[in-house]
């Protein structure tokens, strides 16, 4: 049989219908309320999909982070709070609309901008990774060691406004990936003696307790009032929808490639895809002065840019292992645990999985229709559930879902610390995504580069004597330089500035 | 709690420090040139350089952001309470969960909780939360994707 009816077979089997049909319910609650975001509902969806087969692990994954985004959107137009930061672009926008008493539209094109972005990104997703892993087949270690320190490099820059602060996240979460035994030479590191710091540190209690854990602590020391549910009835969303959509179809595709493009960049997620949208839809409108005032066009953008920015984002993940965003870098710690090392051999070894994956992204953006509809219809009730309830048992659920994993306690400490560690970052603007790409890539990292080194003796020039690791090599560096460089420039140029405005 | 970027440059530049001093002990790989030392050491050097980029951008930045901020919910009793509770609570289930079992300490942990961010009044509906979440939990990965979780003080109960 070819890999794609096996595919088929894999994904439309009741059991995996089933796990993303809960997913999908769990990502739309975990979207909707505020506070609770799209990477959350991955951390706390891995310990369950720990104890699954890979097809429905990643499907589930898929579906939650499909319905978390799109189901962001509920609160910020309702409530003016964005429910993930995916949607925070477009809050006001949708907010606007519903105070004009179009909240049913806004809430329309948002559910069909969602589902036309994920489908384009799916697209680009199934067609793009499998050209790009035929590519990629011929990448040695030093083609791995080039593109782990890209994709770093990308993650550190662009989730954060200082580059400084984003390094030094990149820094915290390298440095943890290098505790426990060095696989390479078999030296305990960083261990102090403790057997169970010898076996390093899981990811995932890193990762609850960076995402999760973190984000209950801002919750039970929160000192802002709690929102209200909303007021509005909410009739027919596709009342009017079709003409709105007839008119910006162009935004629709235009918005659905940025968000692709930008989710495929390491480092930028749906969050950043949306405010990029967002801002172009502005800059080519034919009347941007009804930018902010409730008008439909940026939100069509926008909506369709952050769905469409989760297929994107993992296509360099399943064809590099090169996370493009928080959630992929949770995803490829998934696929490493699953035996299915992210990579082009996956392609080549496992298509049917590949392909399934594929499949379950074009299901879940279907299964959006839906679901998305009966989370608007029921918005009231979800946006009702009171935060002092649902936190102590996100923090039950943080403490057994990293119990489960190695059956230690020693892993929730490791949450505990680490989600300490976490929320102070945060409140000293230092990015947390950085942190969790650096714990996953650190050991590619490592390993690429020490491996390049025995195969080359230590001739750190056979990193740029294959052509293409040397094309790798020579564009990371200029990515490493040239923030120097303006800053030189930049430094050159001020004190005459300041100098003018002195006069 | 919010700090100048000095003061976290500092503490960068101090936990560097101890990295790098305790990747001195760490054996070199023979025959090559390049071991287990290498990438902590790059990583305690680059940690180091990124603290004093901080300590500088901080200097200079010291006439609008105070060393030293509390957050606004450190000022507010009941605020801190909630985090000492949580950050207690994640402890006494650490060193408890074992002898006590799972089942009485995420019972107590939840009731505590809830109790304490809901208020006395909601006790009753608090406690029933708490026990419905507890055994909702113990059944999922307890008994669905059979997660060791400890028994303790109660027999290990079939349902």
């Amino acid at each position: 049989m070819d890999p794609i009816s096996l595919a088929f077979g894999l994904i439309l089997d009741p059991y995996v219908l089933t796990v993303m049909l809960a997913a999908g319910g769990f990502g739309l609650f975990m979207g909707a309320i505020p506070g609770l975001s799209a990477t959350m509902a991955t951390a706390l969806l891995v310990p369950i999909t720990f104890f699954m087969e890979p097809v429905p692990a990643l499907a589930a994954i898929v579906t939650a982070t499909a319905m978390a985004i799109f189901a962001g959107d509920i609160p910020g137009a309702l409530l003016r709070i964005p429910g993930t930061p995916a949607s925070a672009a477009y809050t006001n926008e949708a907010f606007a609309m519903t105070r004009k008493g179009r909240a049913e539209l806004a809430l329309g094109i948002s559910l069909s901008g969602a589902i036309v972005g994920g489908l384009f990104g799916s697209a680009v997703l199934a067609t793009a990774a499998p050209v790009l892993a035929d590519i990629a087949l011929r990448f040695s270690s030093f083609e791995y060691f080039w593109l782990a320190c890209m994709g770093l490099t990308c993650a550190a820059f662009v989730s954060s406004g200082s580059a400084v602060k984003g390094l030094v996240s990149l820094l915290i979460g390298l440095f943890i990936a290098t505790i426990g035994v060095d696989p390479m030479s078999g030296h305990p590191r960083f261990t102090f003696g403790n057997v169970e710091m010898m076996g390093g540190i899981n990811f995932i209690p890193a990762m609850i307790g960076m995402f999760a854990l973190a984000e209950v602590i801002r919750s039970v020391t929160a000192t802002t009032p709690h929102y209200k549910a909303p007021q509005e009835h909410i009739g027919n969303i596709f009342k009017g929808l079709g003409p709105v959509l007839r008119r910006y179809k162009l935004n629709l595709l235009r918005g659905s490639v940025i968000g692709t493009l930008v989710g495929a960049l390491p480092g930028a997620g749906s969050d950043i895809a949306a405010w990029i949208s967002y801002a172009v839809g502005k800059k080519f409108s034919k009347e941007p002065e009804k930018f902010g005032t409730g008008h439909p066009e940026g939100i069509v953008d926008a909506a369709s840019s952050n769905n469409a920015g989760l297929g994107g984002s993992w296509v360099p993940a399943l064809v590099f292992g090169i996370p493009g965003d928080s959630i992929t870098a949770i995803v490829i710690g998934v696929l490493y645990m699953k035996g299915m090392n992210p990579g082009p051999t996956v392609f080549l070894y496992q298509p049917e999985l590949i392909y399934a994956v594929f499949l379950s992204f074009f299901l879940a953006n279907l299964m959006l229709l839906p679901l998305g509809l009966a989370a608007i219809k029921s918005s009231k009730q979800l946006l009702l559930v009171p935060r002092e309830v649902l936190m102590p048992i996100i923090l039950l659920f943080c403490i057994v879902g990293t119990f489960a994993i190695n059956n230690t306690v020693f892993d929730v400490g490791v949450m505990l610390v680490l989600g300490l560690v976490a929320y102070l970052m945060e409140e000293n603007g230092f990015p947390i995504a950085p942190a969790i790409l650096g714990l996953v890539l650190g050991p590619l990292l490592e390993d690429s580069f020490i491996t390049s080194m025995i195969k080359a003796d230590g001739n750190l020039f056979a990193f740029f004597e294959r052509p293409i690791a040397a094309g790798l090599g020579v564009v990371t560096l200029l990515i490493w330089v040239a923030p120097l460089f303006f800053r030189l420039r930049r430094g050159k140029v001020e004190p005459a500035k300041a100098s003018g405005a002195d006069e | 709690m919010k700090v100048n970027d000095a003061v976290a440059g500092t503490i960068l530049i101090v936990f560097a420090a101890g990295v790098f001093y305790q990747t001195l002990g760490f054996p070199p790989m023979p025959g090559q040139n390049y071991g287990s030392k290498l990438f902590p050491q790059t990583i305690a050097v680059l940690m180091a350089l990124s603290g004093l980029l901080l300590i500088v951008r901080g200097v200079k930045a010291r006439h609008e952001s105070p060393w030293l901020v509390a957050a606004d919910w450190m000022r507010s009793p009941g605020h801190v309470a909630n985090f000492l509770l949580l950050i207690a609570l994640l402890l006494f289930y650490i060193l408890a969960a074992k002898a006590l079992g799972f089942i009485p300490t995420a019972f107590l942990l939840l009731a505590v909780l809830l109790t304490r961010l809901r208020g006395v009044r909601h006790l009753a509906s608090s406690l029933a939360i708490a026990a419905v979440a507890t055994v909702a939990m113990q059944q999922a990965f307890g008994q669905l994707l059979r997660v060791p979780l400890p028994w303790g003080i109660l027999p290990p109960v079939q349902w």
